[in-house]
């Protein structure tokens, strides 16, 4: 109770009960005084500061996050997309390619392997993030 | 505010509107007390401040689906607990082994006091870090970090009954230690 009362977590009807009991009690009214004091004394305790350099380093790479997903997105999205168009367009006209749309080909591969070779490393990196089986 | 910060709030998050707290806020209020914590629980500063960037790169990714009404603090406090524990574990160490007095830094005091300050404050650390890990830590939350007890009982999981009384038995147990020093 007198915790509580501290804390100002009783409700009304209990804290003026205990405000009451105090005025009564020598003993209850000095522990009350020595945990208040305490309160104050831990709240004053002054601990290690975090590292500045990780801290502004941690900033940094929140403010990057959300373009860097969003680019992600479009860059994936967009991938696969022209693969589908192509698909389709071959499928529905074929012809034979000229030498701008094999170009274009090369450097659509040449992206969608080097994002693979990325997502793979990914994938194999995973069973050793430290993080990963933790939930919230 | 820095600005990164700055670069923070305004491209990603927006500014803040009225009630809504943006995660540059969040982060620029929160980042040491929530470093603090990791130290508390993990008891070194290298793992501390790993632990408080992966809890915030966490709440970051997914703070577009938090409820804005709420504050956010018992979630980060939670989402810190977690992987302060998996740390614990992985390394098979116990967090009390940890607890010393090098995480204490000297309060800021008049030269004159300063001495007698810094004695009173470690032993009164010396007393919250031999109580059992369970009532350190909710000692802590209260009294440090300044959580109510709805917010305790978020992050650790406990109805408001168990926080009150866990939190009496733990203050019951530094003030018989520190009793001839008040």
């Amino acid at each position: 109770m007198l915790s509580a009362y501290l804390d100002g977590e009783l409700t009304q009807a209990s804290a003026q009960r205990v405000r009451v009991h105090l005025e009564d009690c020598e003993e209850c009214r000095r522990a009350f005084d020595e945990m208040a004091r305490l309160q104050a004394m831990t709240k004053e305790l002054a601990f290690a500061e975090p590292p500045e350099a990780r801290m502004k380093e941690l900033e940094k790479s929140l403010s990057v996050q959300a373009p860097r997903r969003l680019g992600w997105l479009f860059a994936v999205g967009g991938c696969v997309a022209w693969l589908v168009y192509g698909v389709v367009a071959y499928v529905r006209h074929w012809r034979p390619p000229t030498a701008e749309e094999l170009i274009a080909s090369a450097v659509v591969i040449g992206f969608v392997l080097l994002f693979v070779s990325v997502v793979v490393e990914r994938l194999r990196q995973l069973p050793h993030d430290r993080y990963r089986r933790i939930e919230k | 505010m820095t600005a990164v910060t700055q670069t923070l709030a305004t491209t990603m998050e927006g500014s803040a509107e009225s009630g809504r707290e943006s995660f540059a806020e969040f982060f620029e209020r929160g980042r040491k007390k929530a470093y603090c914590f990791a130290l508390h629980l993990a008891g070194d500063r290298e793992e501390a401040m790993d632990i408080t960037q992966e809890a915030y790169l966490r709440l970051h990714e997914r703070w577009p689906q938090r409820d804005p009404s709420r504050d956010p603090t018992a979630w980060l406090y939670s989402v810190i607990r977690n992987l302060a524990i998996d740390h614990l574990r992985r390394r098979a160490r116990r967090p009390e082994a940890d607890m010393d007095q090098a995480l204490l830094r000297s309060p800021a005091a008049g030269p004159e006091k300063a001495a007698e300050r810094n004695e009173l404050a470690g032993r009164l650390w010396a007393a919250i870090g031999s109580l059992p890990p369970e009532q350190r830590e909710i000692l802590l939350l209260r009294d440090w970090h300044g959580l109510d007890y709805g917010q305790i009982a978020e992050v650790l999981g406990l109805s408001l009954g168990t926080v009150s009384s866990r939190l009496h038995h733990a203050r019951e147990k530094v003030r018989e230690q520190m009793r001839r020093y008040l």
